[in-house]
């Protein structure tokens, strides 16, 4: 029991270093995994009476290290499509395509721009592709009438809703819970709809209060130009390539990266005959290396959930943890959609709710004591992780695209939450009627 | 090259060729259509200049005086590729002057600080008469919102339409308050 209580403190310590930003989530996972097995008691080196290794190192470190290995290859092909998209500018050309649909109905275009970001987020992952899309969007926004809040928002909902259906994301979730592939796609499925039916709603609201904007603005400098000229027939076809991977994963069961393959081979083939064998051979290792980059941040925070999950699942970690956790844990129906609803908030700021942090081994916890269905736990950690895609002022893309746009990160936070509480609340309820 | 524009005619005309949709305007309605804004600009200024009278023009007092907020933010707006000097919020009347910006716009065009808030307020009142009692300039010429060979779908404005008369007003407005201001000194 006192190890137990020892453990929670050392959680809430390192939660509170991370809240503070006195240390980063990717450095906190490794230094709550160390925390967690020397707390608890897990030898450092050690075999069993079978010659089983038991110690921490072998056990925790390394093996949690390489446990989402297929999440984090995943990510890495979505990165390099991510990088590949960018340089032949097929993303660049949607959302320009976007923006011309609309003309100088500043809803329309925002509405248009929402729907062609949200998309272009369901293949494309991580930071750096936030910028890359951010930085054709917000602008055109801007410049067609939107307020910064509102091209801010357009970011956020876009994000979280794309993010929703990314299948290296739902990849992830299904490696890091334990649950199955299909079961989180479909939780994550109604959850995108359902924030981008929110979406749809808060940009109508928005325009009646703020109405249209004007401004007085010239270029700041040279536009460049570019050898990818995205026209025509190919030029149509090239813009279906964020939706190459979807279908071939949904509709024709294709393994992930393979589908991102083709969608890679898909972007080439569209776009870069122009350009030539040698500059598209060079570009296509440039992007698979910016690629890596990319998703260095995901790939390393995957890395540190795969030891805290395994630190978490130690025998002896998990039976000092056990009591403490069946105290909180709700096992009634309403007691589940009370726990999620009304706590759904403690995903935000790397808190225990946050799948991303320390919610990985609190919802290793959970499904480990039996009381809920594995679905359930996976459901209920779904539907909060919304609210932390959309709002957390910790997600690097909440930062980078409020210090782009020059809104505080926090007040974006504080204006968006409510209106991303009641679809927590949807796909809690949905995971009842689904799985409970 | 960094761009401080005068809201001149050259100025306005660039402002049309970079529009996105500009690519759906017929190539023989460019110079019509460009006209057309331009016109609706001056007919506005020379009917505001005959309300406002022989008074010179101060644009923040005349503003405030209708009502509308005023914020001064003492930033110089680059947001993408663009520098912004000036907003106006077409349902809260609310305007936002990011005065680093103009101070480089009037630094570049050789003119004090307050004539080039003069200007640029000129512009953004223009945008307030057209979405409050003019109609939008950029509704005048509709290009298709879909354009598939021969198919067309659904009617959208051309938004720099509106900025072009904005221009034009603006322009008018102050070659006006010049035009006084030297009949004053001599």
């Amino acid at each position: 029991m006192l190890q137990g209580i020892l453990i929670i403190a050392f959680m809430i310590a390192i939660m509170a270093l991370m809240v503070t930003r006195k240390m980063p989530t990717v450095i906190a996972l490794f230094v709550l995994t160390v925390g967690i097995c020397l707390i608890g008691g897990v030898p450092m080196i050690g075999v069993d009476a079978d010659g089983k290794q038991i110690g921490f190192l072998q056990t925790v470190i390394q093996a949690g290290a390489t446990k989402l290995g297929d999440a984090i290859m995943v990510s890495i092909f979505a990165g390099w499509l991510g990088m590949v998209m960018e340089k032949t500018q097929i993303s660049e050309t949607m959302i320009k395509k976007g923006a011309e649909l609309g003309g100088d109905k500043t809803l329309v275009v925002t509405l248009i721009l929402f729907i062609v970001a949200s998309l272009l987020f369901t293949t494309v992952n991580g930071l750096g592709t936030v910028i890359m899309v951010g930085t054709i969007v917000i602008p055109i926004l801007v410049s067609v009438g939107a307020d910064k809040f509102t091209a801010s928002a357009v970011m956020l909902f876009a994000y979280c809703v794309g993010n929703n259906i990314n299948m290296s994301n739902v990849n992830a979730i299904s490696a890091v819970v334990g649950a199955d592939f299909q079961d989180v796609q479909l939780i994550q499925a109604i959850g995108a709809v359902a924030v981008f039916i929110v979406g749809l709603i808060f940009f109508v609201v928005r325009y009646k209060k703020t109405g249209k904007k004007y401004a007085f603005s010239a270029p700041a400098s040279e536009a460049e130009t570019s050898v990818y000229q995205i026209k025509g027939v190919t030029g149509a076809l090239a813009m279906l390539t964020p939706i190459i991977p979807l279908v071939l994963v949904i509709v024709f069961k294709f393994p992930l990266i393979f589908s991102f393959m083709v969608a890679l081979v898909w972007a080439c083939v569209f776009t870069s005959w122009k350009a030539g064998w040698k500059r598209s051979m060079n570009m296509l290792t440039k992007t698979l290396f910016d690629g890596f980059s990319a998703t260095a941040p995901s790939a390393t925070l995957m890395i540190g959930i795969g030891m805290l999950l395994n630190a978490i699942n130690q025998p002896v970690v998990k039976a000092s943890l056990e009591p403490m956790m069946r105290a909180v844990t709700p096992s009634g129906t309403i007691g589940f959609i009370a726990f999620f609803i009304v706590l759904a908030p403690l995903c935000l700021y790397r808190g225990p709710l946050n799948l991303w942090g320390l919610g990985a081994g609190i919802a290793a916890l959970m499904v480990g004591l039996d009381v809920l269905p594995l679905n359930a736990v996976m459901g209920g950690f779904c539907a909060v992780s919304v609210m932390q895609l959309l709002c957390c002022p910790t997600n690097t893309h909440n930062v980078w695209v409020c210090s782009y746009t020059g809104e505080e990160v926090t007040s974006v936070t504080k204006r968006l939450i409510l209106w991303i509480w009641p679809v927590v609340a949807i796909l809690v309820a949905t995971t009842v009627i689904l799985w409970m | 090259m960094i761009h401080y524009p005068f809201p001149n005619k050259e100025n306005s005309m660039q402002d049309l060729l970079n529009d996105y949709v500009y690519p759906k305007v017929e190539p023989d309605k460019v110079e019509e259509i460009f006209e057309d804004a331009w016109s609706v600009g001056l007919e506005a200024a020379q009917s505001f200049l005959q309300e406002h009278g022989d008074a010179p023009l101060r644009m923040q007092q005349f503003l405030r005086e209708q009502g509308f907020r005023i914020q001064v933010k003492d930033m110089d707006y680059v947001l993408g590729n663009r520098r912004y000097f000036c907003e106006y919020f077409s349902r809260q009347k609310l305007i936002k002057i990011y005065s680093q910006s103009v101070q480089l716009w009037c630094r570049e065009n050789g003119y004090d600080y307050d004539d080039g808030c003069n200007l640029i307020l000129c512009h953004e009142y223009f945008h307030h008469l057209e979405w409050h009692e003019l109609g939008m300039t950029s509704r005048r010429y509709q290009v298709p919102i879909l354009k598939i060979g021969r198919i067309r779908l659904g009617k959208t404005g051309v938004p720099s339409l509106s900025e072009i008369a904005a221009n034009a007003f603006a322009q008018e407005c102050f070659a006006n308050t010049w035009a006084k201001r030297n009949d004053t000194l001599k």
